[in-house]
C-alpha cells in the first residue's frame, strides 16, 4: 500500500514538473532564509554561556559622567573592584579589565614592529571569571605577575611563526618595555562580548598602578562574582561614591557634589554577564561590540514570516491545481479508500516536498551565506553541531510538510466523489476569497519590507552623504604622528612638499570622532560651568575643512597662542553669549586661563547619533590634556594611491620602525554607521527573498488562472478582444489583489519606520514618495510576473482551446 | 438485494424545488442484468449514484441487503465500495499516475488482500481480459477501449456484487462498445448482479430488465422472459 502510494506520489510530481519545482523552490528559498536566520539568531545567543559560573558574574556599570545626555557606560574606575569587596561581603572576587589602546610591539630579536590595537590588561582572575582555553601556558599563573601577557594564537602566528610563543619576550612601545609571553590562546574561543589578541597582566599598564586612586579614570571595566541576592547590593551601590571617593575628589581639589550637581550622580548597577551582549544597547561597551536584542527579535520574525510566505505559496498552489488532482481522489473513494487514507497520501506528498525543499534549502543557505559573505561582507558563522543540525533536517520538514499539507489535503478530500467524477467540480468562491486572501498577505509581508527597506537606506544614505559642517572628501588621515616625537615636524614638512598636497592639518583627534569633554568656567565666574569637547588644532585647521569663523578670528599661523581659543557658537550659546560678545572672554579650566579669539559655525564633531555639542579648540600647545596629533592632508583628487605611497616612503625614511596607519576621512566617517548599513544590506537580501518567493507563488497561480480560463479567453477572442485587451484583463485582478496589499502595507511600514526613525537625533521624515514609489515597483513586479502566462494564453489560438476533448 | 422505497432526490432553490427523482420504488433481485434508459436529464445518473452510495437520497428509504444505507456513516459506505460495488464510469477515471497493472491492484489494496494473492489475482484478470502486454502502460498510452477493458477489470477484481456501469460505451466505437457488452453478459451468466445505464436500445438487449425513466419517475419496468432454459 505505501509502496503504491509513495510510487503515484512522485509520478504527480514528475508530471507536474512545472508546479512541482515552483513549490520546491519557493519552499527552499523560504527554508534557506529561515535557516540562515537560525543561524544568526543562535550565534548571537550563544554569547557568554560558557563562563565559569556565569550565573552570578556581572559586570559593573557607571552612570556616564562623560556624556551630557547621562545614561550608563560599561566603563569604571579602578578604586571601585576593592571597595565593592570591602563593602559587600558577599562579593569575593573581582576582575578588572583595562584599555591600553594602541602600542607598537615587536619580537625581541627581531627588526619588524607592528601597531597593534585594541590591547587589553586585566587582573590575574580574568581566567577564573571567563572561560577562554590555553593552548601553551597556566591559565591560574598567567596574569599573576607585572610584565607578562597572553596572545591569541595568530598573534603568536605573527610573530614567531611555528617556533613556540610561550616563554619568549615581546617589547612594546616606544620605551621597548620587555613583556614575558606566558600563555597562547587557542584558536577557536567561544563568543564573548569582548575581543581582544594581546592581554597584559594589569599593572603592566603603569597607568593602572598610576592611576589606582582615581575616581574619574574611568578606564576600566569591573566584574564582580556575587554570592546570593544581588538585589541588597544594586538597591546601595548608590552610597559607594559618597563613601569611597571623595578624598580621590578631593586630591584633584574638585568638590564631589559640585561635579555630581554638573555630570549627574555618581552611581553604579550590576548587569549579568550573560546579558551583555544583547541587552546593553544603552550601556557602551569600551573593549567590544554589542549586538542588540532587538535585531535578533526583527530577525527571527523576519524567518517565521518568510517561511510563512514560502508555506502559503504550497498551500496555494496545491488547493489552485485541486481541479487537476480531485479525479483520482474522487475514484479512489469510489473503490473504497477512507477518506484518512486520501489525507494520508496528499500529506506524504506534502512531505516528500518539503524534504526535498529543505535540502535543497541547506544548500541554499550555504550559498545564500557564501554571497553575503563575498557582497556585503556580512559573515553569519554556522553555529550549530551536527547534532542540532540531523534533528533539525528531521524535524523541520516534518513541520514545514504538516503545516503546508494539512490545509490542501483536507481540501482536496472534502469533495464529493460524485461532484468530482460529473466534472462539476465546484471552483468555489470560497477557495477563491482564501486563496486571494493569502496572495494579499505574502505581498502585504513584501511591500512592508519593501519600504522598510527603502526608509533603512535612505537613513543611511543621509548619515553617511549629509554635510557634517566640515569638508571630508579627498582627505587622508595620517594617524598619530606624534609617535615620531621630534621628527614630527620634519614629517609634516615632507608631506606638504608633494605637489598633490594642497593643505595640511594638525589636530588631537579626528572630526567627526568625538572629542574628550571637561568642564570649564568662566573666569572670575566658578558657578558658570559648561562641558566642552577639546580639540587641539593647528592654524590651517579651519580654513582645511571649510569650517566659517563667525565672530573674531583664527589662529595665527606660525606662532603659537597657547592660550587663545575659539569656541562653536553652541558653546557661547551655553555660556549666555551672542558669538561676539564671546570674543574676549574668558574660560578657566583648573590652572590656565583661555582667552576666546573666535567662534566658528556649529558642525558636527561626533557622529550624527549625537546631537552637536559644545566645543572648544586649542592651539597645538595649549597646556591641556590629549597629545595626540593627527595629520589630516587635503589632497587633489587624482593620484591618491601614489600619494599614499609617498606618505608611506617619506615616513619610513623618518623612522622606519614605526608602523604607517592612514584612512580616508570619507571613508571613515561611513565607518561609524555599518550597524545601519549592514541592517540595510540585510533587508535589501530579505526583501529580495521575500519578494522572489512571492513572485514564484504569483507566477504559478497565474499560469493557473490562465489555464483555467483560457475557454473564456478564446470565446472573447473570437468575440473580437485584441490580445493586449485580454492581458489587461487578466492581469488586473492580480493588479487589484496587490494593490489592496499595497494599502494594508504603507500604514503598517509607516508606523514601523516612524518608531524606528526615532531612535535617531538626526533622521529623515517619512515621505509618502517612498511608498508611491513601491508601490508602482509592486504593481510593475505583478505585471511582470503574471504577464508571461496571461500573455501566453491571450496569444493562444482560440481554435485550440475551445476545442472539446 | 437492493430496495428503494418512496425515494426522492431534488435540489431547493430560493423559490422552488427542482425534483430529480420523484416517488421511485424499486426492487433488484441478485443475479439480474438491468439497464436503465431514458432521455438526458431522466435522473438515470443519480438514481445510479443513489444506488451506488455516492449520493444520499432526499427523502425515502433504501436498502442494500436488508441494510438501511440512508442511515449508514461514511465510513460504513466505503465499507460496502470496498467488498460489494463495483464502478465502471463513461469517461474510464482510470488513476492516470498509475500503470495498468496497478490501476487493477488498487481496489484489492483497499481491501487488504494479501501481496501473493493480489499478484495471482491481478494476473488471472490481465489473462482473462488479453492484457498481459499492456500492463506497464500508462491509461494515456492505451486507446479508449483498452482503457474502459481496464476500467471493467478494475471494477469486477474485487468480486463485487453489484456492477455499475454509467454509460460504459458512451465514449467507444461500435465494436469495442460490443467486446464491453459481451463481457457483461458473461459476468452475469457467472452470477453477478449489473446495472447498466445506457441510450442504446442494442446494449439494452443485453440485459434481462429495462427500466425506463422520464422527468425522475419509472415510466415502464419490462422484463426480458427467459426463452432459453
Amino acid at each position: 500500500m505505501f509502496k503504491i502510494l509513495f510510487k503515484s506520489s512522485i509520478r504527480f510530481f514528475l508530471k507536474e514538473r512545472f508546479y512541482s519545482t515552483i513549490n520546491v523552490m519557493g519552499l527552499a528559498l523560504g527554508v534557506a532564509s529561515a535557516f540562515m536566520i537560525a543561524q544568526y539568531v543562535n550565534n548571537e545567543l550563544s554569547y557568554d554561556d560558557h563562563h565559569p559560573d556565569v550565573e552570578s558574574t556581572y559586570r559593573v556599570n557607571q552612570t556616564n559622567i562623560w556624556s551630557p545626555e547621562g545614561g550608563m557606560m560599561g566603563s569604571t574606575v579602578l578604586p571601585l573592584a576593592e571597595a565593592l569587596k570591602s563593602e559587600y561581603s558577599q562579593i569575593k572576587s573581582s576582575l578588572r579589565i583595562n584599555t591600553m589602546g594602541t602600542r607598537v610591539i615587536k619580537a625581541e630579536g627581531s627588526a619588524e614592529s607592528f601597531s597593534e590595537n585594541g590591547l587589553l590588561a586585566a587582573d590575574s582572575t580574568f581566567f577564573d571569571f571567563f572561560g577562554y582555553e590555553l593552548e601553551y601556558g597556566d591559565s591560574n599563573t598567567a596574569l599573576d605577575k607585572i610584565n607578562t601577557v597572553v596572545i591569541s594564537h595568530d598573534i603568536a602566528n605573527k610573530y614567531f611563526g611555528d617556533e613556540t610563543a610561550l616563554g619568549k619576550t615581546l617589547l612594546i612601545g616606544e620605551e621597548e618595555r620587555a613583556v614575558q609571553i606566558t600563555g597562547v590562546l587557542k584558536k577557536e574561543q567561544k563568543n564573548t562580548h569582548f575581543d581582544y589578541n594581546i592581554l597584559f597582566s594589569i599593572y603592566t599598564n603603569e597607568d593602572c598602578k598610576y592611576f589606582e586612586w582615581s575616581w574619574i579614570w574611568t578606564q576600566v571595566v569591573t566584574y564582580v562574582k556575587v554570592e546570593g541576592d544581588i538585589k541588597p547590593i544594586q538597591s546601595s551601590l548608590h552610597e559607594i561614591a559618597d563613601k569611597y571617593a571623595v578624598s580621590a575628589f578631593d586630591r584633584l581639589g574638585i568638590d564631589i557634589n559640585a561635579f555630581e550637581k554638573e555630570k549627574g550622580e555618581i552611581t553604579f548597577s550590576l548587569q549579568p554577564v550573560k546579558d551583555i551582549h544583547l541587552y546593553s544597547r544603552e550601556i557602551e561597551n569600551r573593549i567590544g561590540t554589542d549586538g542588540d536584542i532587538l535585531y535578533v527579535r526583527i530577525f527571527s520574525i523576519v524567518a517565521i514570516v518568510i517561511l510563512a510566505l514560502a508555506c502559503i505559496n504550497f498551500i496555494n498552489l496545491s488547493t489552485a491545481r485541486a481541479v487537476f488532482r480531485a479525479k483520482e481522489i474522487g475514484v479512489k473513494k469510489v473503490l473504497g479508500s477512507s477518506k484518512q487514507l486520501l489525507i494520508g497520501q496528499l500529506l506524504m506528498e506534502s512531505l516528500i516536498i518539503s524534504v526535498i525543499a529543505t535540502a535543497f534549502g541547506m544548500g541554499f543557505t550555504e550559498l545564500l551565506k557564501i554571497g553575503m559573505e563575498s557582497m556585503l561582507g556580512i559573515f553569519i558563522p554556522q553555529s550549530f553541531n551536527t547534532q542540532t543540525l540531523i534533528w533539525f533536517f528531521l524535524v523541520f520538514p516534518l513541520i514545514i510538510g504538516l503545516v503546508a499539507g494539512s490545509y490542501p489535503a483536507l481540501y482536496l478530500t472534502s469533495y464529493r466523489p460524485v461532484d468530482v467524477l460529473k466534472g462539476q467540480l465546484a471552483s468555489g468562491k470560497g477557495g477563491n476569497f482564501f486563496r486571494n486572501g493569502l496572495v494579499v498577505f505574502q505581498f502585504v509581508i513584501a511591500i512592508s519590507l519593501m519600504i522598510c527597506t527603502m526608509v533603512v537606506y535612505k537613513q543611511l544614505t543621509f548619515f553617511q552623504e549629509s554635510n557634517m559642517g566640515f569638508k571630508r572628501d579627498n582627505v587622508v588621515v595620517v594617524e598619530q604622528i606624534e609617535r615620531l616625537n621630534e621628527q614630527t615636524e620634519s614629517f609634516v614638512n615632507s608631506v606638504n612638499q608633494l605637489s598633490s598636497v594642497q593643505q595640511t592639518m594638525i589636530s588631537s583627534t579626528v572630526p567627526g570622532f568625538g572629542s574628550p569633554e571637561d568642564l570649564f568656567a568662566e573666569s572670575g565666574n566658578a558657578d558658570r560651568k559648561v562641558s566642552l569637547g577639546t580639540i587641539k588644532i593647528n592654524a590651517s585647521y579651519l580654513p582645511g575643512l571649510d569650517i566659517d569663523i563667525v565672530a573674531g578670528r583664527n589662529l595665527r599661523e606660525g606662532i603659537s597662542e597657547p592660550y587663545s581659543i575659539l569656541i562653536n557658537e553652541l558653546a557661547a550659546q551655553a555660556f549666555g553669549w551672542t558669538p561676539e560678545e564671546a570674543i574676549g572672554k574668558q574660560l578657566q579650566y583648573y590652572e590656565p586661563v583661555f582667552t576666546i579669539i573666535g567662534v566658528v559655525k556649529n558642525y558636527h564633531s561626533s557622529p550624527l547619533y549625537f546631537e552637536i555639542a559644545p566645543i572648544a579648540l586649542f592651539d597645538e600647545q595649549a597646556p591641556i590634556f590629549n597629545t595626540s596629533k593627527h595629520l589630516m592632508i587635503a589632497v587633489d583628487n587624482e593620484s591618491t594611491q601614489d600619494l599614499i605611497q609617498y606618505l608611506e616612503n617619506n615616513w619610513k625614511s623618518v623612522n622606519s620602525e614605526l608602523p604607517f596607519n592612514y584612512f580616508f576621512l570619507d571613508e571613515r566617517l561611513a565607518s561609524h554607521y555599518d550597524n545601519e548599513s549592514q541592517l540595510s544590506r540585510l533587508f535589501i537580501v530579505f526583501t529580495g527573498l521575500a519578494l522572489l518567493i512571492g513572485g514564484i507563488g504569483l507566477f504559478g497561480l497565474s499560469a493557473f488562472v490562465a489555464s483555467r480560463r483560457a475557454k473564456e479567453l478564446g470565446v472573447r477572442k473570437v468575440l473580437g478582444a485584441t490580445v493586449g485587451q485580454l492581458v489587461i484583463m487578466v492581469n488586473t485582478s492580480f493588479s487589484k489583489l496587490i494593490f489592496l496589499a499595497c494599502l494594508i502595507a504603507a500604514p503598517i511600514a509607516w508606523w514601523l519606520m516612524t518608531q524606528w526613525l526615532q531612535n535617531f537625533r538626526y533622521h529623515i521624515d517619512m515621505q509618502p514618495t517612498t511608498i508611491f514609489s513601491c508601490v508602482v515597483i509592486a504593481l510593475i513586479f505583478t505585471w511582470l510576473v503574471a504577464g508571461y502566462h496571461s500573455l501566453k494564453a491571450a496569444i493562444t489560438d482560440p481554435v485550440k482551446s475551445l476545442r472539446d476533448e | 438485494m437492493i430496495k428503494l422505497k418512496n425515494v426522492d432526490k431534488y435540489v431547493d432553490s430560493r423559490f422552488q424545488r427542482t425534483f430529480i427523482l420523484k416517488g421511485i420504488d424499486l426492487e433488484v433481485q441478485q443475479g439480474e442484468f438491468v439497464t436503465i434508459m431514458g432521455p438526458s436529464g431522466a435522473g438515470k445518473s443519480s438514481i445510479m449514484n443513489i444506488i451506488g452510495m455516492l449520493d444520499e437520497p432526499s427523502q425515502g428509504e433504501y436498502y442494500f441487503f436488508d441494510e438501511p444505507v440512508h442511515k449508514m456513516k461514511e465510513r460504513k459506505k466505503s465499507e460496502m465500495h470496498k467488498h460489494y460495488i463495483g464502478f465502471i464510469f463513461q469517461a474510464y477515471h482510470l488513476i492516470d499516475e498509475l500503470t495498468v497493472y496497478e490501476n487493477i491492484e488498487t481496489p484489492l489494496l483497499y481491501k487488504g488482500v494479501k501481496g501473493s494473492e493480489r499478484k495471482s489475482m491481478v494476473a488471472e484478470i490481465l489473462d482473462r481480459f488479453q492484457m498481459v502486454a499492456k500492463k506497464d502502460l500508462f491509461p494515456e498510452q492505451l486507446s479508449g477501449g483498452q482503457q474502459q477493458l481496464v476500467g471493467v477489470a478494475r471494477a469486477i477484481i474485487g468480486q463485487p456484487k453489484l456492477l455499475l456501469a454509467d454509460e460504459p460505451t458512451g465514449n467507444l466505437h461500435s465494436e469495442q462498445g460490443e467486446e464491453i457488452m459481451d463481457i457483461f453478459k458473461k459476468l452475469n451468466e457467472e452470477g453477478m448482479t449489473i446495472i447498466q445505464v445506457t441510450h442504446s436500445e442494442k446494449n439494452a438487449e443485453y440485459g434481462n430488465r429495462t427500466i425506463r425513466l422520464v422527468d425522475g419517475a419509472v415510466v415502464s419496468d419490462e422484463r426480458k422472459e427467459q426463452v432459453k432454459s
